[in-house]
């Protein structure tokens, strides 16, 4: 007999959408158990990703890095030239929000995330973040794919190559955005050179039925009945053409493939289905899309989706180029419930820890007034602002209650310690048991990492 | 794996082990370089010591044979060579390659690096470098075979190994129709060639499908592959999404293939169909969506580089795109070579207006199209000239905020990455660099400028004021009197040496700094650019009628005539000057809401074209700007680095008579020129290669578009080179091509296992048996159109989307194709990346496809439709029934055991239901392994 697989296993990793990481379908092929859960370069904490994406720009003065002296000089001019972004920007808008430390940390958060701040314990705030331009579709491009310019795979799918899905039933890179798609479509979360199979399945969240959230996962003109008689002819047809055609491996692939997408029609919906969480839970995350799709963002990663995306709105929802304190307030009321929960719920099934969550926009705002076309400040905005911002990361082997860099008196630009969206990329890679230099994939005679020829790994906000 | 990457670390140093391992496989005289060591240097150690010079380290190279051998390799003394003591070396910080680029040496690879120096560590050059020879045809028994087989079995035979069996005529004629048109035999066609005993049988069938037009459908797909070949203008793109005209390139494709159009013009038509002489409508023009079908790029550079990856990789499988930021890692690709082609292609540009294909007939839409057209192009001009025009007045107003820059030093910024706002006040960055070039390109001597450019060189911390003063007392005195000057509206009068308003405004300001000095000048030149819309304003209203008329030598016409003033005006207004700029520059300045309402406009051209019915075919086509800009290398690939000039023209390693310029005008011709030399000894591989492995489903070359030092030995290179000659003899014909390589017992073996072949080559390079072949998502959705009986065959034309519902049953060729955003079914079925020429697609097996197999609309539509096609639905009996559905599906009838499966289903089945038994099985004969894949 020669049944014995005819591919490399690291091909087969490849073809099957696996990454070449991953011990799940090693099991299936050669039955000879492995342990689940290591990974390629060494052991890394975190296993899943949830990368919140506050698309549009959360202003960092507003939210996570409170400046005393922007308030002192409200209404004057900066001590600098202000710096150069999008729009012209004029005197000093303090933040009409208040901000208290909260938690054993003593991490401040203004008062428009409430609950969120009762978990600073749990998070590492970056302040000194930087990206190259005051451009959203150049900067999203930039923290999502580490290029700017050229056509590059995401975040996401480097993971999911690298590491595969823990659940073959379900994609392994999922991006989540209520409504439509934000700027820059699904260039957010493409492969690129990778194949295919790595980009990110959209799922519109605005939509409350499971069956019509991902594609194909459901047949609605088919009984329960129908389908299973229906499969098992198909199943004894492909067995009879193999049997034929022995030891063909690519059409034993595919008659595993209708296997796994038989039982995945069941398991996909059931892990879209939110409604399915009791009463207490649905109400820790509160209502609402954004809130919504963190719950689900959580059951994703609990049945071992690699990477989850959650955008907060289609185009830009944070982008606050008039009246901060109305539009930022709203914008944040609408998933701050959802985060803090987020936080509390993975910690209390004990996912936490081996989830790595980051939470951030494609760049901050301003701290000076946004001059509209009139030439004024009348409409109480702020600009996008690439030389300084804040984000924050919790779970997935992150030092909680930590502030690492700074921004300048003011907020404007990173002046301690700045972190570039490779030194983040390198960060994340490591705690997912990756070194950034290591991963990387041949392609066009080259080999192509996520962080180019940058890229330094922060060990400061490392548990 | 994870074992792999320990073993070296484990067993280094163990020389003994060499020995045994040597021992045992006995390879001692075999060692050839470029199949055995050439490969081991390129991936562990010609990234430190290989053509690039810019990384190289301890200036040591190890790809060309005298450096090597100066001093780390001694020929046959492996013990004395230090490469070889330093990749043994026990000794971590000496060992190479070092740890920390995370690669080593295999026991088997040193092995092979010891016999080699043993055996003289003969060089040879890269084999895809070395010319292209016919070579002889190889003895296998008294076989009347083909010369292809005779180069296959000659190499199975060297291991013991034979072809399988040849496949049935109806598996046969099945393979040749998927391969050459991508769609299914019909039934009638099926038994035909069956019944036909001719020896001729095959070729008939091939000729016929090899004149079928969907030939150029199927085979147009693959190339559009290579060309990377999009609908939309894809990412950063700012405004306009879709080109209107892409589908021009497409149809081209489709056409040239279908009329056997010889390799080398369908080559130069893509690169250079403007260069040929064609008439400005020659359908022809279209071929040049090659170049410029790409993804369209915020800048210039990396439009460009897209281009040269496209035109490298795709015809020559050549990675030349490294080379833009340093020399080639491996191959003989230096950074020089790669802005020569940037050159080349650089100095090209689309047209405004895209020439029209053809005569168009002059129906009442294309009139209709003409006369919207040429309102909307009106509307859009009359704002873009006048915009322009008071942009450019404002930048003479503004000349000192460019010039305070300039003091400060600011460092030029690359205006690629620019994206700004502007309002009416703020710097436009082109414009700084505008002045940056322009005061640049002036003689210290300038009469204006002159001042300024000799105070730009003071040491600015001390004593500004007082050198400043002391120079421009002295440009006073070079001045001498100026009393014996005729007045100043005289024509006859003159301009002393340095303009004087410049000295006076200096010397008057006694400014401190170079800041304070932009300062004076900005002042001044605002007061020049006043009193010259004045000095307009006042000679305009003397040309009133009835106005008596001023002499020309009035005093009131001092300003006008001031030789002083022309000399300061010169710098504002004269074409060469940073504020004097073209119409399609300024209106790149223009205040924000302005530029919106002009793109708006422009938008609405382009919606034209991309809509309005009576929009006729255009060609993407290019032109080579008459006066060029200058090309230079950019260091480290950064444009604002500018390193020497480069000339267009070809690569360096495969220009066999020296590299002389192409020639102005005709730029792209001689690049074509070069790829399509008969010398050149790669197009023709590379082509060749493509072809086979589209019959294959791998190439002779497995790495199709990297065939430099970093790519895979061809397994069969005196077969490569061979098909590369009959090419050549055979007019570039690549239907001649297809014939050739189908009438082999190769091609007609059958895809079957067989282990004793597997052990001994489980790659199958030798091809022991056909490799099997999947329906690309292009053939799968085609096919199932076919046999549902709903295929549209309409060629040529707009693009339709193919995920639209009913569905819009054409060839999925002709289906809109969004760069961003691919359809999801391209995406499941691994579709080509449209962003870069995709040589070889990926081939993944994931639930998404068999999801889509199950449940989509897609699939049980057409089962729908073939289930109720006539001639099934009235059929004589349920096993007619059956039988109709298998021929028209597979190409075959039922087995007695597949039709009782079948009736045996259709009777279990309730009739109650919202579809009926013979929809759900003609699903199942859809979705079945026997479909997607072919024997």
């Amino acid at each position: 007999m020669h049944d014995q697989p005819h591919v490399s296993r690291r091909e087969f990793f490849q073809r099957s959408g696996m990454g070449f990481g991953s011990l799940a379908l090693a099991h299936l092929l050669s039955g000879d158990g492995v342990a689940a859960g290591s990974a390629p370069h060494f052991a890394g904490k975190a296993k899943h990703v949830i990368h919140v994406f506050l698309n549009g720009g959360m202003s960092q003065v507003d939210t996570l890095d409170p400046k005393p002296e922007l308030t002192k000089r409200g209404g004057q001019m900066l001590p600098f030239d202000n710096l150069q972004t999008e729009r012209k920007t004029g005197v000093a808008l303090p933040s009409p929000f208040k901000f208290k430390k909260h938690g054993e940390s003593g991490i401040p958060i203004s008062e428009i995330f409430p609950h969120l701040s009762q978990c600073v314990d749990e998070m590492a705030v970056i302040r000194s973040m930087h990206v190259e331009l005051p451009n959203h579709e150049m900067s999203l491009m930039l923290m999502n794919t580490g290029d700017l310019r050229l056509v590059r795979p995401s975040l996401g799918s480097w993971l999911t190559w690298g590491m595969g899905s823990e659940n073959q039933n379900l994609p392994g890179f999922i991006a989540l955005c209520p409504g439509g798609l934000p700027v820059g479509g699904a260039g957010n979360w493409r492969s690129a050179f990778l194949p295919g199979v790595y980009q990110g399945t959209y799922v519109d969240t605005s939509k409350t039925d499971p069956k019509q959230l991902i594609e194909y996962a459901h047949n609605d003109r088919l009984t329960t009945q129908e389908q299973k008689s229906q499969f098992d002819l198909l199943q004894t047809l492909n067995a009879r053409h193999l049997s034929n055609r022995p030891s063909e491996t690519a059409l034993e692939a595919r008659i595993r493939s209708f296997e796994l997408a038989y039982r995945m029609q069941v398991e996909a919906t059931d892990a879209f289905d939110v409604q399915q969480e009791p009463k207490h839970i649905l109400e820790l995350y509160g209502d609402g899309p954004q809130n919504r799709q963190l719950l689900m963002a959580r059951r994703l990663v609990e049945r071992g989706v690699r990477f989850v995306q959650t955008w907060h709105g289609k185009m830009q929802p944070w982008d606050s180029h008039s009246n901060i304190n109305a539009s930022h307030r709203k914008v944040a009321s609408e998933c701050d419930q959802g985060l803090a929960a987020l936080i509390i719920d993975l910690k209390q099934r004990g996912l936490l820890d081996e989830t790595l969550i980051l939470c951030t926009g494609e760049f901050g705002r301003t701290p000076s007034v946004e001059m509209g076309t009139n030439g004024t400040g009348a409409a109480q905005g702020r600009d996008h602002n690439h030389w300084g911002f804040s984000l924050w990361l919790a779970g997935g082997g992150i030092k909680g209650g930590t502030i690492y860099g700074a921004t300048d008196d003011f907020g404007f630009r990173a002046v301690e310690n700045p972190v570039s969206a490779h030194d983040l990329h390198a960060t994340m890679l490591h705690l997912l048991g990756m070194d950034h230099e290591r991963l990387t994939y041949r392609y066009a005679g080259r080999d192509f990492r996520l962080t180019d020829v940058y890229g330094k790994v922060i060990q400061e906000i490392i548990a | 794996m994870l074992n792999r990457r320990r073993l070296p670390s484990t067993l280094f140093g163990a020389v003994s082990l060499i020995f045994a391992f040597q021992a045992c496989v006995g390879f001692a005289a075999e060692v050839r370089f470029n199949e055995h060591i050439r490969p081991i240097l390129a991936e562990h150690c010609l990234h430190c010591h290989g053509p690039d010079a810019g990384d190289r380290q301890a200036d040591l190279r190890l790809d060309v044979e005298g450096a090597a051998k100066e001093s780390a390799i001694i020929p046959k003394k492996p013990h004395e060579s230090e490469f070889f003591l330093r990749i043994t070396s026990k000794d971590p910080d000496l060992r190479m390659p070092p740890a920390d680029t995370g690669k080593s040496l295999s026991i088997a690879q040193i092995a092979l690096l010891r016999q080699w120096i043993l055996n003289g560590a003969p060089f040879q050059d890269h084999w895809a470098f070395e010319p292209i020879k016919k070579p002889k045809r190889p003895k296998v028994g008294n076989t009347t075979t083909t010369d292809i087989d005779r180069f296959i079995l000659a190499a199975l035979k060297t291991r013991g190994l034979n072809l399988a069996p040849a496949i049935s005529k109806q598996q046969l004629i099945r393979r040749a129709t998927f391969d050459l048109i991508g769609l299914p035999p019909t039934w009638e066609e099926v038994t035909a060639f069956v019944n036909d005993t001719s020896p001729q049988a095959f070729e008939k069938v091939i000729d016929r499908l090899l004149d079928s037009p969907q030939y150029g459908e199927r085979w147009g797909r693959h190339w559009l592959d290579i060309a990377r070949f999009a609908d939309t203008h894809g990412g950063s793109a700012i405004g306009f999404k879709k080109f209107p005209f892409s589908y021009t390139y497409r149809d081209y494709v489709i056409r040239a293939l279908n009329a056997d159009l010889p390799y080398n013009r369908f080559v130069t038509e893509q690169l250079a169909a403007d260069q040929l002489g064609l008439g400005e409508n020659d359908p022809a023009l279209a071929a040049l969506g090659f170049l410029t079908v790409g993804m369209q790029f915020r800048n210039p550079h990396d439009t460009v580089d897209d281009q040269i990856d496209v035109v490298t990789r795709g015809l020559l499988g050549l990675t030349v795109t490294c080379a833009r930021c340093h020399d080639h890692k491996y191959d003989a690709i230096p950074t020089d070579d790669y802005y020569s082609l940037y050159a080349t292609l650089g100095s090209s540009r689309l047209p405004q207006l895209l020439p029209i294909i053809g005569q168009p007939p002059e129906t009442k839409s294309y009139l209709d199209y003409q006369s919207a057209l040429s309102h909307r192009q009106e509307e859009h001009d009359n704002m873009s000239r006048e915009q322009s025009a008071i942009m450019q007045s404002r930048l003479r107003m503004q000349v000192s905020i460019y010039l305070r820059e300039l003091a400060k030093g600011t460092p030029e910024q690359d205006l690629s990455t620019t994206f700004l706002s502007y309002r009416t006040d703020d710097l436009r960055p082109l414009v700084l660099n505008r002045w940056r070039t322009y005061l640049a390109s002036l003689s210290k001597n300038d009469p204006v400028f002159g001042p300024w450019l000799r105070l730009s060189l003071l040491n600015s911390k001390t004593k500004f004021r007082e050198q400043c003063l002391e120079l421009i007392e002295s440009l006073i005195k070079e001045n001498g009197d100026a009393t014996k000057q005729p007045a100043m509206e005289k024509l006859t009068a003159k301009a002393p040496r340095w303009n004087p308003r410049v000295l006076e405004a200096i010397a008057k300001q006694k400014p401190a700094s170079l800041l304070e000095v932009a300062d004076i000048y900005g002042k001044l030149f605002t007061d020049v650019h006043q009193q010259w819309l004045n000095v307009l304003m006042g000679t305009s209203l003397e040309a009133r009628i009835g106005t008596k008329v001023v002499p020309d030598e009035d005093s009131r016409h001092r300003d006008a005539n001031s030789p002083i003033n022309r000399q300061l005006r010169r710098h504002l207004y004269a074409p060469d000057t940073p504020t004097a700029m073209v119409e399609e520059v300024a209106v790149k300045l223009l205040n924000r809401p302005i530029r919106d309402n002009l793109v708006g406009r422009k938008g609405s051209i382009h919606n034209l074209h991309l809509t309005s019915p009576g929009s006729p075919p255009r060609a993407m086509a290019l032109r080579e700007e008459k006066q060029a800009d200058e090309f230079y290398v950019f260091r480290r690939g950064n444009p604002i680095d500018r390193g020497k000039p480069v000339q267009a023209r070809f690569l360096t390693a495969l220009s066999t008579s020296g590299t002389n310029p192409f020639p102005i005008g005709k730029q792209r011709l001689g690049l074509a020129r070069s790829i399509i030399d008969p010398s050149n000894p790669l197009t023709r591989r590379v082509i060749v290669n493509w072809v086979w492995q589209h019959h294959f489903g791998l190439g002779l070359v497995r790495t199709p578009d990297d065939f430099g030092t970093r790519g895979q030995q061809p397994t069969h290179p005196q077969l490569l080179d061979y098909l590369a000659t009959m090419f050549l003899e055979e007019g570039w014909s690549l239907k001649k091509l297809h014939r050739r390589v189908m009438l082999t017992d190769v091609y007609q073996q059958a895809a079957i296992e067989n282990s004793e072949s597997h052990i001994k080559d489980p790659e199958n390079k030798l091809l022991w048996r056909m490799p099997r072949r999947r329906l690309e998502m292009e053939a799968m959705r085609d096919s199932m159109l076919l046999i549902s009986g709903e295929l549209d065959t309409t060629m040529g034309g707009r693009p339709f989307n193919l995920l639209s519902k009913p569905v819009v049953p054409r060839r999925s060729i002709y289906a809109f194709v969004n760069r961003d955003i691919l359809s999801s079914m391209a995406s499941t079925f691994d579709g080509a990346n449209p962003n870069a020429c995709t040589a070889k697609r990926p081939e993944t097996n994931v639930p998404q496809q068999t999801l889509f197999a199950l449940n989509s609309g897609f699939i049980q539509d057409r089962a729908v439709a073939l289930a109720s096609l006539k001639e099934i639905a009235s059929a004589k009996s349920d096993a007619e029934r059956v039988e109709l559905l298998y021929q028209r599906t597979y190409s075959r009838s039922p087995e007695p055991q597949e039709l009782k499966l079948a009736l045996g289903y259709i009777r279990s089945q309730k009739e109650k239901s919202k579809t009926n038994p013979w929809q759900r099985l003609a699903h199942v004969l859809l979705a079945a392994n026997e479909f997607v894949f072919v024997d």
